[in-house]
Order: C-alpha cells, then structure tokens, then sequence
C-alpha cells in the first residue's frame, strides 16, 4: 500500500451559520494525482484552501506528512497553490514571479538561481524570463504558475480549478502536460474542478464531492462504471437513471420491472422479490435494432441529435425518455421504430458495495 | 499562531480606530452636547441643558440667511452642473492621454491656495478692475458694472472654487458610458438633447448628484468667500458660525447650527445612496 | 457642419480652462507690474521677485504652509494606507461603525469640522499653533487616502496576496513586496489628494491655527482687508511654476505608460 501523505480527519468548515464540510475524511497518497470533483459551491474549493491554510479550519485536523499542521499559517505549511486565474504577481518578471518563494525560503543564491532555471526548462517558458504577466499569453501564464509552484519542491501541489481560464484546445494540451509534469515530478497533485472530462483524464483516484461530503472516491474508470450512488452516476458523464421493484428472482438472476413496462434481467445478489432497485444505465449501453428480438422493448425515436463523432437519440418508451448514443446511427430516423435490449453486464445497479 | 498575523492587524488598525474617535466622533458628540448648552453671554458656556440655540435658529433672522445660503448654493450648483456636462462630454472627443491631462490642468489651480485665488477676483471684478476697464474702454459699457460686494461676486467666487468638484464626478461618470449607446442613440435618429436627457444623464445622475454634494455642502460653508467678493455684507451660514466662534462667542448656538448642517448633509447623502450612488466614491478625484 | 461643432466644443473647454486661469494668471501678470497696485500695468518689472525673498514674514508663511502640507500628507498617507489595507482585509467589532465615521470629514462641510476641533482641542487645553494646525490636515485627509487607496483594492489583490503567502510570505513581506506596489497608483493619488486638500485649505486653517501662527491663508486674508503687495504674486507665481513643472513631468510619465500598454 501506498504511503498517506495528506490526511483530512473530521474535516469541519462553517461560514456563519453555513455548513459547507462536514465531518469529512480523506487520505491522499504519495505520489498520486487525485481529483476533488463536483458541482460549483459543493465546497471543493473550501477543501483546497484548508489544506494550504489560507482558510481556518472549524474542526478536525489537517496533517501533512505526518505532521499535524492545522493550526499552522499557510506560509509555514509545505505545500503549494496554483490558483484560479493564476494570481501571478503583476509587478514582477516571470522570473521573479518564480524567485518569490524562494526568496521568502531564503534558499541560497546559486541553488536558487538553478532551481528557477529547471523550473522554467520543465515548463518550457526559456527566453520569457524577463517579461511581465501581462506580456504572456493565457498558457503562458499558467507555466509560469506552475513553475511558481514547483519550484520550492514541496511534495503537495494544490491546483485549484487552474485550468478553468483557458481555452478548450490550450485546456486539453496542459492536461496532458500537467499530468506529465506530475510524473516526472513524482509530487502529489490535488486538483480541484468542476469539469469531468478534466478529472477523467488527468486522475489517478477521484473524489466525488457533494454538499460537503465525499460522495465516492475511487479511481476514473470505477467512478464512470460503478457509480455508488445516483449523484455520482449523473454527474460523471450521460446516465439513464431509473428505479423500479425486483419481481423475480432465481438462482443466478433476477428482474427489475421499471416503469412503463420495461423489465430488465440482471445478476442476482441477494435480492428480494419487492425490493425497490435503482438502476442506471450509461447511453452507449443499449442494443438497439429495428427487428423485435426476445425480451427487447419497443420505443419511438423522438429525437436524432448528430454530434460529430456519436449520435445522440432521444427514444421514447411509453412515458419514459431513454437517452441512447450511438457510433453509427443511420439506420434510423426521428419517428421511427427501435427494439431496445440492455445487456445485463452494463446495468449498474446502485446500492451494491460488494465489488 | 497568530502573534505575527495579529500585530500586522493591530499596526494598520489601530491607528485609524483611534483617529475615528478622537478626530471624528469625540468632536462631533462634544459639539453636539455644546448644541445643549447655554452661552453666558461673556464668552462662556453654562453647562445645562436646553434646546434654546435649537429655538433660536427657527427666528425670522437666522431662517432668511439659511434661505439666502440655500439659494446661493443652489444657483451655484446649477451653473457648475450646466459647465461640467458639456465640459465632460465634449473631453471625451479627445485621446486618453490628452483627456488625462486635461483633467490634471482643472487640478493645479487648487494646489495654489483657494484664498489667493480668490483674491485673484477682486483684481478682475472691482469698480476698476481688469473687467470693468476693458469693458469701458471698449466703450461696451459706460458706467462701471457692480460685480462684487453683492451676490454676483458671491455666486462667481463659488462657481469658481468648487467647479472642479463637479467637473471631475461628472467626467468620472460620462468616462465610464458605453460609447456605442450614445452611437447607437444616434443613429436611431434621436436629437442631441434627447440624447443627452434621456441617456447621458439618465446613466450619470450619480454622478452629477455626487458633484452636486461636493459643490452645495461647501457652498453654504465657504465663509471667506462671501467675506472676501460679498464684502462681509452679505452673511451666508458659513458667517453666521464663524461668527458666532470667533466674534460673538456663543459657541452653543454656533454648535446648533453646526448640528443642524450636519443633518441635512446626512439628509442630501441619503437622497445620494437612493439614487444609487455609491458612498465611496463622494469626493474621490 | 461636423468641423464647426468641433470647433465649438474647442471653444467651450478653451472658455472652461480660461475661466479656471484666470485669477492665477492675472496674478502672474501683475507680479511683473512695476506699480505697487495691482490695478494699472505700468511697465515691466522682476523686482518683485526679489523682494520676495527680503519678505521674511510672508517666506515663513509660505515655510509654514509647506511644512503642514508636507507633514500632514505623509501621516495621513501613512495612516491611511495601512488603514485601507487592514480595513479590507480584517474584520473586527465595530468595523462598520469606524466606516462610517471616515466618511463624515469628507461629507460635512469643512466648517463644521474646523469648529468642532477647534473645541475639541479646547477642551483639551491644546495650544492653538503648528501642531493643531498639522493635527486637523491630518484628520480631514486620511478619510480622502482611505477612498483612493481602497479604490485600487480589489478580489484580485486578495488572491495574488494569498499567493505570496502561500509561497511563504510573512504578513508583513505580503504588504511591502505585494500590496504596496499593487495599490501604488491609489496611494500616490491619495498623497497628491491630501498635499492638494492642504495647500488649499482655507476653513480648517483659520479655525485651528490660533493667534500667533503664520501660515499663508491667514497671512493672506490679513493682507487682504489692508491691500496685497505684489511679492504675494510673485510668490503665487513661483508656487504655479513649480506645480506645473511637477505634474508636467507626471503627465509625460503617464503618457508614456498608456503608449507602452498600447504597443504591448
């Protein structure tokens, strides 16, 4: 097992009469890239901030690398922020800019003046060295942000929502770059966002947040697959989700009869013929065919959205509507037909821990 | 923890904590407690309470120099509104860096003193001054016109200290308009004056309010003024306080109407804030 | 059509700046006026200019008045810039309170201020002079400071405040290396406003000053009542000149940044 580098304990936050974390818990390892994901205002930030110390901690502790740093200022906590919009100092060349906190360090001149310069190599920004924020583009400042932030070689790297500025080609190019600087680095990345396909792409765990609580922390692809509740199955990518009562159940297999008629088999697990089961399935998951097969259920295509490389079908089952997407979507046409089948493999069913 | 956080606080706070109390609040509580008191008429207060100074200042006498003061500040506030709109408006034709200069060229007089320049008046208005002799040797008129020791002088005199007052709220308001409304105004074919009636002014009437403190509260206060170009004739309520402190000594009364100022200053700012002006930005230039 | 609009609205700001000028510039005439009255331009003269300086009591005006502005700007401009920062920054019992009281010395007219610290100080049993006189331009210029310096803090200074704290800098190495430089433009127009406000002041002064003090309003508004000599315009000259020639220098700076934001 890896080694706990960061540890929330009963993490508390107030604002006034507001409770934004509650009693939350979190171990982040050494080494790794986690992603506090969720909904603006669902305390992610607050999160952030209280591991770097620029906000007061309620109740519960913060320790960092063994050592309890709650109570410490954040100029004192060996960890290191990349904000929003960079907050690049606007008076100072980017090489000042990334000389601050070693200044503030009183690291010696000539180690200091080496660790700028590999920090400005790792972020590729040579021959910018004297220029001002304001003489650099959006990518450019976030480099020398970065930069900013490594250059004291703190094992903790806070990033909060620091790609959010950008745009959507510069965005997904720091992504891969972030998460290459990451590991080279070897440092613990704790990334805030809000935007999924980030948290997706760049995470080795993710934390789902929610009104101040973590929904479910686990790794990209177990957060998409095996969502543990429903919150976490709509907020990370397309979900049909839909609650309906076991009415059979044999050895290996059981039905889930949902609304409108559409009875779905799936694996057993200890189910009880009455239990009310909520299920989600992902839009990619469906078969689809114009001929009836067995057990398949009718519904009209209501609408055809094409969206480059899938197309989207809203299908419409009785009073239900069933979001389905697709790779090739020709064969079919807004009003017509469509025989659905969902394998049972691809029904998630939520309230399952045993996995 | 905290040692180092709290006394950056306690270095940049404490300062202007006590610099509100005793510069600001304890002069106005004491001169409201003075407002309760009664002269002895040598020059002396006798501490007991009464609202006389209060009663006094609703007598004939004193409500005609409060009328006389309001009306002086009220004319000139008009003209200094009817000088710094067009003044703003056509400054805006200019670059930013002339526009910026031009607004530092209304500053410098100020940083002469306001009663030299005022004296710079009596030299241009008196029976022969500058304005007098030119006009009579231009034959435009015969006799000597009567521009000073009255109303006129009084009224030029403030117009004249307190425009750049008007002139830079005012600028400050028209600087920040959209310039592609007034283009698209234009173009939809309404006249200047609609223009100007129903989108400049509608858009900078805080600013134009902002200007009207700064040029009225100091208008009814500016004793020198009325002292220097009124030839101390003329008492605006600016005189009647300087005179109660300083000649007649009857600091209650003065104190009264001290109070009394300071209730319809508080009064005009309430009027300001509902018209959606901002607080902070009264008397930043 | 188009070209003499534009030549009116010329016309009207020319007028504008005249009419500001004016008064001054009939001073600056009339300081090179061999006649002692400043009512008929006789032929021209410098004497008056060196008369100036054999005036020793209208130089220790002049001295005084320097000395006060001086003074009182760099308190308030101290004060208030800390208190500005602090204000923004902290929260404490009675915060408001203390906001609302700043706003009071720029709101009331400036006679009431004069005569409620003139009682004050009174009260106190303080010596009308050079002390009170500084003590009053303080007090009514620091609230002018707060306003332009809290005008330049934003949201944005409070994150790149966070940062260098983040990046392990004191409280105290946040102010001078951060906010210092970024609310510089505020501060330094707070300065000028209060050195401005100073040198103007009139009301303020004539309550506060007391009998035995010289400072050039009170020097002046004696003259007045018995006639002005003409090293008084000389010495309003000498002040435009050195005025003009500071902000001339300030104007160019300025224009030069603004051309450098464009080029960039």
């Amino acid at each position: 097992m890896k080694r706990v580098l960061v540890e929330l304990k009963n993490l508390s936050k107030k604002f006034g009469k507001e409770h934004v974390i509650k009693d939350l818990n979190l171990d982040i390892y050494e080494g790794e890239f986690l992603t506090l994901l969720g909904p603006s205002g669902c305390g992610k930030t607050t999160i952030l901030r209280m591991i770097s110390g620029l906000e007061k901690v309620t109740s519960g502790k913060v320790i960092i690398d063994g050592k309890d740093v709650t109570d410490i200022v954040p100029a004192k906590r060996e960890v290191n922020t990349i904000f929003q919009n960079f907050a690049l100092f606007p008076h100072m060349t980017v090489w000042d800019n990334i000389d601050f906190g070693l200044k503030m360090h009183k690291v010696p001149r000539t180690e200091a003046d080496k660790r700028i310069k590999d920090a400005i190599n790792l972020v590729k920004l040579k021959g910018f060295e004297n220029r001002k924020p304001d003489e650099l583009s959006g990518g450019q400042q976030q480099r020398v942000a970065i930069a900013r932030g490594i250059v004291l070689n703190h094992k903790v790297l806070l990033l909060d929502e620091s790609l959010a500025s950008l745009d959507l080609k510069l965005k997904r190019e720091m992504q891969i770059e972030l998460k290459k600087i990451q590991k080279q680095l070897g440092i613990t990345f704790i990334y805030v966002t809000h935007d999924q396909d980030e948290a997706l792409t760049m995470s080795d765990r993710i934390a789902i947040i929610n009104n101040g609580t973590v929904e479910q922390i686990d790794t990209p692809e177990n957060i998409y697959r095996k969502p543990h509740t429903k919150f976490v199955a709509d907020f990370i990518g397309e979900a049909n989700i839909l609650t309906g009562k076991i009415t059979k159940v044999s050895e290996n297999e059981a039905v889930v009869s949902l609304p409108d008629n559409m009875d779905l088999t799936i694996d057993n697990k200890n189910y009880q013929v009455g239990e009310e089961k909520t299920v989600v399935i992902r839009p990619e998951c469906f078969d689809i065919s114009s001929i009836e097969s067995l057990d398949s259920f009718k519904g009209v295509v209501k609408e055809y959205i094409y969206d480059g490389m899938i197309t989207k079908l809203i299908v419409q089952k009785d009073n239900t509507e069933l979001r389905i997407n697709l790779m090739d979507a020709s064969s079919f046409k807004e009003g017509s037909d469509v025989y659905l089948k969902v394998p049972k493999k691809y029904i998630i069913v939520l309230g399952d821990k045993n996995e | 923890m905290n040692k180092k956080l709290d006394l950056f606080k306690n270095i940049s706070l404490w300062p202007v904590v006590i610099y509100s109390f005793v510069l600001i609040l304890l002069p106005l509580l004491y001169i409201l407690f003075l407002s309760f008191c009664e002269t002895d008429y040598v020059g002396g207060i006798n501490y007991h309470f009464s609202i006389v100074n209060y009663l006094t200042i609703i007598d004939s006498t004193y409500l005609l120099i409060f009328a006389k003061s309001a009306l002086i500040g009220i004319i000139t506030t008009l003209i200094c509104l009817v000088i710094a709109y067009p003044f703003a408006i056509f400054l805006m034709d200019k670059k930013e860096e002339v526009r910026n200069a031009l607004i530092k060229l209304v500053m410098i007089p100020f940083l002469t003193n306001s009663l030299i320049r005022t004296y710079g008046w009596i030299v241009l208005l008196r029976k022969n001054g500058i304005i007098n002799n030119g006009l009579t040797s231009l034959n435009i008129i015969k006799e000597p016109l009567s521009l000073m020791y009255n109303n006129i002088g009084i009224i030029i005199g403030m117009v004249y200290t307190l425009l750049p007052f008007m002139i830079l709220p005012v600028y400050a308001a028209v600087n920040k308009l959209d310039p592609n409304l007034i283009k698209a105004a234009k173009d939809l074919g309404a006249n200047k004056f609609h223009v100007f009636k129903d989108i400049i002014f509608k858009e900078t009437i805080s600013g134009a309010f902002n200007g009207s403190l700064m040029v009225f509260i100091p208008a009814i206060g500016y004793f020198f003024i009325s002292d220097i170009l009124g030839g101390g004739k003329q008492m605006i309520i600016g005189n009647l306080i300087k005179d109660q402190f300083l000649t007649a000594r009857n600091w209650p009364f003065g104190s009264a109407i001290s109070i009394f100022l300071i209730i319809v200053t508080f009064l005009l700012v309430r009027v300001y804030k509902k018209i959606g002006g901002n607080i902070d930005e009264l008397g930043g230039m | 059509m188009e070209h003499k609009n534009k030549f009116l609205r010329n016309l009207f700001i020319i007028l504008v700046f005249i009419f500001l000028y004016l008064p001054i510039a009939v001073l600056v005439i009339y300081s090179f006026n061999k006649a002692k009255t400043n009512i008929v331009f006789t032929g021209f003269t410098t004497k008056w200019y060196t008369e100036l300086f054999k005036n020793r009591d209208l130089l220790e005006a002049f001295i005084n008045t320097i000395i006060i502005a001086v003074t009182s700007t760099v308190t308030s401009t101290v004060i208030g810039t800390t208190a500005a920062v602090g204000l923004y920054k902290y929260k404490f019992l009675g915060k408001n309170f203390v906001n609302k009281l700043l706003y009071i010395p720029i709101i009331i007219p400036e006679i009431v201020l004069g005569i409620a610290l003139l009682s004050v100080y009174t009260l106190m049993n303080l010596n009308l002079g050079m002390f009170t006189l500084i003590l009053s331009h303080i007090a009514f210029s620091i609230p002018f400071v707060i306003t332009s310096v809290r005008s330049t803090l934003s949201d944005t200074t409070k994150k790149i405040e966070e940062a260098a704290e983040d990046l392990g800098a004191s409280k105290f190495k946040v102010f001078k290396e951060i906010t210092l430089p970024l609310i510089r433009p505020g501060v330094i127009s707070g300065a000028t406003l209060a050195f401005t406000l100073s040198m103007d002041d009139v009301v303020i002064s004539y309550f506060t000053a007391g009998p035995g003090s010289n400072t050039l309003p009170l020097k002046i508004y004696s003259m007045i009542k018995t006639g002005i000599t003409p090293d008084v315009n000389a010495l309003t000259s000498l002040m435009l000149l050195t005025v003009i020639i500071i902000l001339t220098i300030s104007i160019i700076y300025q224009s030069r940044k603004i051309r450098k934001k464009v080029v960039a």
